[in-house]
């Protein structure tokens, strides 16, 4: 999945993202990591990053920093389609998903059109 | 005569059909329409808990209604054309229940869809969410504003 990509460790979270309307990565999106502070409703802001070229950015989660929960990945897209010239139906993207196992190593990637998006857990 | 009767039949037959379509798209009874399908089993996702929310002033999300897909994995009357004013909007679709009622675990917690709603004139919203324990996509199908 991840071809090119030199070895991560273990326990480290990734992204893609995808323009499918161009069938381009999608530059220059600003990407932000939460943890969900159980057992209330607060997130804690981990990390922040904006996907290169390749549509990818650094680990967002470091080798060993993950932990089982609840985490949130906030994706800036209307930003991101703003820059381009585009209107899109979203103001950002958010996925909220669940870490069981803190050594498994996480891709979630995200594929984006101005009116619809896609997420999966990928490997 | 005849090429009249056929065209009349041919009408027939596409209100019929669109009426039997499991995808009613633009729906124009409704400003907001969510339909959820499970693309596992190829069929609605029914029972699936469903919030609507509308930002605030201050930023918080104030919850306007919670109600469950049907059993064609749809939510017609999630809002009203007076409720459903300018504004943001934050669908929250419980879909671990979901997937945990078929004895699933799933890999996200819930999908949420935020938009924009309405600051053009009144428009309808058709919300289609499809699912599977590990992915989900949605696409919104956005009239142009109506009368």
């Amino acid at each position: 999945q991840a071809e090119g990509m030199p070895e991560v460790g273990k326990g480290t979270l990734t992204t893609h993202v995808l323009n499918t309307a161009s069938g381009l990565p999608a530059a220059g999106l600003v990407v932000r990591l939460a943890q969900l502070q159980e057992p209330g409703t607060q997130w804690k802001e981990l990390a922040q990053r904006h996907t290169d070229a390749d549509g990818r950015c650094q680990p967002l989660l470091a080798p060993g920093q993950a932990k089982a929960g609840t985490y949130k990945l906030h994706f800036e897209t209307a930003e991101y389609w703003q820059g381009l010239g585009h209107t899109s139906f979203y103001p950002f993207v958010e996925v909220v998903f669940i870490i069981t196992d803190p050594a498994q190593k996480l891709h979630v990637p995200l594929l984006i059109s101005p009116y619809s998006y896609t997420t999966y857990r990928g490997s | 005569m005849a090429f009249h009767s056929v065209f009349l039949v041919f009408l027939a037959g596409l209100a019929l059909c669109s009426e039997a379509a499991p995808l009613n798209l633009l729906d124009a009874k409704h400003p907001l329409y969510v339909r959820v399908v499970d693309s596992v089993r190829g069929s609605p996702a029914s029972n699936v808990p469903v919030k609507l929310y509308k930002e605030a002033a201050g930023g918080a999300w104030e919850l306007l209604n919670s109600k469950q897909t049907n059993e064609k994995g749809g939510l017609p009357e999630l809002t009203t054309k007076e409720q459903f004013v300018a504004g943001l909007y934050k669908l929250e679709l419980d879909t671990a229940s979901y997937w945990k009622s078929l004895g699933l675990n799933p890999f996200h917690d819930h999908a949420d869809v935020v938009f924009t709603a309405n600051d053009a004139g009144n428009r309808h919203y058709n919300i289609v969410v499809v699912l599977s324990p590990f992915s989900y996509s949605t696409t919104a199908v956005v009239s142009e504003p109506v009368e």
